[in-house]
């Protein structure tokens, strides 16, 4: 047997306590001189003895509660205790995430050994699995130093913490199995990896959760590189760097491009984020940032930054109604890093549309059945779709063409009613400024648009998206939905002086940007582990990607849809296909998650919350080097010892009250 | 029991040992005792008429009864039989059990017991008894040869308070030497709380009673001794030996009585036995109880 909270072995010395007491006592009785003890001697031989038997088993009662007491808080564990089960189910879920590589791998080399432990003092017969949060999984299997060389020979990854999966994972893997289940959690707590985590999704089984502290109690000096960005318009570059310890700390920090090198001394003040700004001579594609503070966490001292090459950022604008398309496109296009297409919409047939960040719908005339299921299952697999209503189309086609056929859903945001054209002109009158849309303005949005006046719109029925613009009388103008991985925006009037003034506001371009850059732009720079989907990929029968390293792997294009790959290491990937336009690349930078460099660790108390129905213990850190007897069900070994302790406590209590009682009617007898 | 309830309120002890003198404190009881009785005993006891004679000459003449002659002209000598000549030894114990008392203002046995030896020494001296002193703890202290003399009277209450309780007893051997001791036949008064060994001071008063004494024992003994009215753990602490026991005292309590008054039984039916009084004297209870018991067996003896 071995104990999980040692410490707690020390109140064992707490048993001296009522040992002390039955002294004190003893000694405390006041002497009294008496004439002749002669008769007291006689008495004494039966009483005094008996008294002082009681005494002694009460005492020991009490040493014994106490000694039990702590030996329960210590938690004992047996490494028996796993084998009692005829079927053992053990998943080890082991936490590879790039903060256990800090240090000098010092969490990861306690990893291997604790699992490497917990594989040896396992039954020959026991089934064990291992999931690594990086995504890796060993399934099942009872030869247990495969498993152990397979844990020896890996490496901690470069991405975030996702033990919600990997967690999750392991519940499914032990679903239905019958027998004893348990998981092993090793990790270095990592509060970041804990966060929103939730059970709510877990198989409804109950396997015993053993949560090993594989980070030891040293923190690592510590700074990371949030991000790194240009500003737009002017050749200047911003870098956010977080300081995770308490004191302030200056770093040097140096930017590669292309074809130069720059250093700058950063100074941050402790547990704050700090920024940095550069102005390199030259434009460069692409960085790498570095931060030159020597600490142990190498790998999260860096941060690519990769201007996107090859996968511009393309709009497919249709419509027939040239004013409104010219309004649009001219507002579009003056962002000048977003390059339009023009077609109509009996085109979108011979039209790859993945390769698009948007489609502008402005004022379009009814859709062919084929072209709308085409779109719609464009914006359900992540596209977006900007959709001016205009005189063209009636309600009644426009609330049967957007219903998804089967789902019995509606695609748009809202159903329309017959145009309604107001008798005085409408003022903006609300926006929601809290939207990202328009979050650069704020409650300012309101002020641009004051002169802006609305002559008719669609009135709307059956919402079901949100608002996000109204009129003073009360119609709303922009309404969004989000559905599937996409999203829609619906205008309820077309850019048209029949309808508005709107298009002829400074006002309007600047929106139609926003919205245009809102929609389209995604951070060209992701974490590891994020999937990254290549568009455009319809006409290539593979991709190659070559990672940062400059090893090339080939994606087949089976399917002939946009492939996805994921990153598994810090730096540029690229992704290369050929289609009608000829070679395309696709960079991306892929980063370490910044909430890596956060070692502060989450408390026992937080985790048992989270997994409230399952039997859950600890071994923190400071244990790890006695985790030769792996614990396995402490809290079984655990209740017995807080059993006994509950049935002397109640004995002890029956045996007092027993003797008082005695006491009492040998007083009132001597009344008598 | 013959005593006035207002002589029995004179007669508390606690009220009186603070007389200090125990002679004037003796003198107190005994005169209060005696005056509280209906029948005077001052006539009677100590000289007793017997018979008349013929007056012969070489008779001292204050021995001449004037009436008889007044009435018949002849001389007639009044001849007396001198009383007892009763010779009464007191044993007091000394032995250091007999200081003790179970309330703190209480008395103790010993002051108790030096009392009550004075008391009777005085109540002796006015009957011309000669009396006589054998203080003794583990073995004789001070040996007084009894006399009926008012200075030997004041002698003895001078010896009797100055006496301090001495070491552990040995009643049973020390009786014995004092029956070696005392020849003529004599009345014992044992004063003692006879903690010791029952068989052997049963023996030694045997040893008195194989020569013909009469023995009247005083058995002083404290209430908390009988009863044992303590509370709670206490050390016991033998007032003898020093020996000390931890004693629950409510858990022994009812054991410890029993024991107790088997103890006192026990000297009380041994005693009967042997024809030896007993009168049980508790430190509370007025010495005129004592007394009248005293002279009770006084009266009947001689």
């Amino acid at each position: 047997m071995g104990f999980l909270q040692p410490l707690f072995l020390w109140g064992i010395a707490g048993v001296s306590i009522p040992v002390l007491i039955h002294l004190f006592s003893r000694r405390k009785s006041p002497p009294y001189y008496f004439s002749t003890l002669r008769f007291i001697k006689l008495t004494r031989k039966k009483t005094i003895r008996r008294q002082k038997l009681e005494e002694i088993l009460i005492l020991l009662l009490r040493a014994i509660l106490i000694a039990f007491l702590f030996i329960a808080a210590a938690q004992p564990v047996s490494k028996r205790a796993l084998f009692r089960e005829k079927e053992s189910w053990v998943i080890l879920v082991l936490d590879d995430s790039a903060s256990m590589s800090s240090l000098s791998g010092y969490a990861w080399k306690n990893l291997q050994r604790a699992s490497e432990q917990i594989l040896a003092s396992l039954n020959k017969q026991t089934h064990v699995a291992v999931i690594f949060t990086g995504g890796k999984i060993i399934p099942f299997s009872i030869i247990h130093q495969d498993i152990a060389k397979k844990i020896r020979e890996s490496q901690p990854g470069f991405h975030g913490n996702t033990l919600q999966n990997a967690i999750e994972q392991a519940f499914s893997m032990l679903d239905k199995k019958s027998g004893y289940l348990k998981i092993f959690v090793i990790t270095d707590m990592q509060k970041s990896g804990w966060k929103n985590f939730s059970s709510a999704t877990f198989k409804k089984i109950n396997p015993d959760i053993t949560i090993i502290d594989a980070g030891g109690e040293e923190k690592p000096v510590n700074l990371t590189l949030k991000d790194f960005y240009p500003l737009s318009g002017k050749a200047m570059y911003v870098g956010e760097i977080i300081n995770w310890n308490d004191r302030e700390i200056t770093a040097e920090i140096k930017i590669t491009g292309d074809d130069f090198e720059v250093t700058k001394s950063v100074t941050v003040s402790g547990k704050k984020t700090g920024e940095f700004e550069v102005k390199p001579d030259k434009d460069s594609q692409s960085f790498k940032v570095e931060i030159l503070y020597s600490d142990d966490l190498k790998p999260d001292n860096y941060f690519y930054y990769q201007k996107e090459r090859g996968a511009e950022k393309k709009v497919l604008l249709a419509g027939s109604d040239d004013t409104s398309v010219f309004y649009i496109k001219s507002s579009v296009q003056s962002t000048g890093t977003i390059t339009v297409d023009i077609r109509k919409t009996n085109e979108f047939q011979d039209i790859f549309l993945g390769k698009y960040r948007t489609i502008l719908m402005v004022n379009p005339q009814k859709i062919e059945q084929n072209i709308r299921e085409k779109i719609i299952e464009y914006i359900v697999d992540g596209g977006t779709l900007i959709y001016f209503a205009g005189d063209r189309i009636t309600s009644e086609d426009f609330n049967r063409d957007w219903t998804i056929e089967g789902k019995n859903e509606f695609l748009m945001p809202a159903k329309i009613a017959e145009k309604s054209e107001f008798l005085r002109p409408g003022k903006v009158a609300w926006v929601a400024a809290a939207h990202p849309l328009f979050a650069e303005f704020g409650e300012k949005t309101i002020d641009y648009l004051k002169t802006t006046r609305f002559n008719a719109c669609f009135p709307i029925r059956e919402i079901t998206g949100d608002i996000l613009m109204k009129l003073d009388n009360g119609y709303p103008l922009l309404l969004e939905k989000k559905i599937g991985k996409g999203r829609i925006f619906l205008f309820t009037f077309n850019v048209h002086r029949q309808w508005t003034n709107f298009q002829n506001k400074p006002f309007f371009p600047v929106m139609m940007s926003m919205l245009v850059e809102y929609l389209s732009g995604y951070t060209n720079s992701i974490s590891v582990g994020d999937s990254v989907i290549v568009k455009g990929t319809e006409n290539a029968d593979s991709v190659s990607v070559i990672n940062p390293m400059g090893e090339k792997i080939i994606i087949k294009n089976t399917e002939k849809k946009a492939v996805s790959y994921i990153p598994d290491i810090p730096g540029i990937w690229t992704a290369i296909f050929s289609d009608k336009e000829g070679e395309q690349r696709q960079c991306i930078s892929a980063n370490i998650p910044w909430q890596e460099g956060d070692f502060s660790k989450i408390s026992y108390g937080e985790i048992r919350t989270i997994f409230k129905k399952n039997r859950i213990s600890f071994v923190s850190s400071g244990q790890m080097e006695k985790l030769i007897l792996t614990e396995v069900s402490s809290g079984k070994l655990m209740m017995v010892f807080l059993n006994f302790a509950l049935g002397l406590l109640l004995s002890e209590l029956i045996l007092s009250n027993v003797l008082v009682f005695l006491k009492q009617r040998i007083a009132r007898d001597v009344k008598h | 029991m013959g005593t006035t309830e207002k002589s029995s309120k004179i007669l508390d002890p606690k009220i009186l040992t603070r007389f200090g003198n125990l002679s004037l404190i003796a003198k107190t009881i005994v005169e209060g005792f005696i005056s509280g009785l209906h029948r005077s005993i001052h006539k009677g006891s100590s000289i007793e008429f017997a018979e008349h004679r013929q007056y012969v000459v070489g008779d001292d003449p204050k021995y001449l009864d004037w009436k008889v002659y007044g009435r018949t002209d002849r001389l007639y000598i009044r001849e007396f039989r001198e009383e007892t000549n009763l010779k009464a030894y007191i044993l007091l114990d000394t032995s250091n059990s007999m200081n003790y008392s179970g309330q703190k203002d209480a008395i103790t046995k010993f002051i108790y017991a030096k009392c009550l030896a004075g008391c009777l020494s005085y109540l002796m001296m006015k009957q011309n008894d000669s009396t006589g002193l054998v203080a003794f703890d583990s073995g004789i202290k001070n040996f007084i040869k009894p006399s009926s003399t008012r200075s030997h009277f004041h002698f003895l209450i001078e010896n009797i308070e100055n006496l301090e309780p001495g070491k552990d007893t040995n009643i049973g051997e020390t009786l014995h030497k004092i029956a070696g001791i005392i020849k003529r036949r004599s009345l014992i008064i044992l004063i003692s709380d006879l903690f010791d060994d029952k068989e052997a001071v049963m023996s030694g008063l045997a040893h008195f009673r194989y020569k013909h004494h009469e023995i009247i024992v005083f058995h002083i003994i404290d209430r908390a001794e009988i009863e044992f009215p303590f509370e709670g753990f206490k050390d016991f602490i033998d007032m003898e030996t020093d020996e000390r026991i931890p004693v629950d005292s409510q858990a022994i309590r009812k054991e410890y009585r029993n024991i107790f008054t088997q103890f006192l039984y026990f000297y009380q039916k041994a005693c009967s036995e042997r024809s030896i009084d007993y009168v049980r004297a508790i430190t509370q209870t007025p010495f005129d109880y004592f007394l009248y018991n005293f002279l009770q067996l006084r009266s009947r003896l001689f």
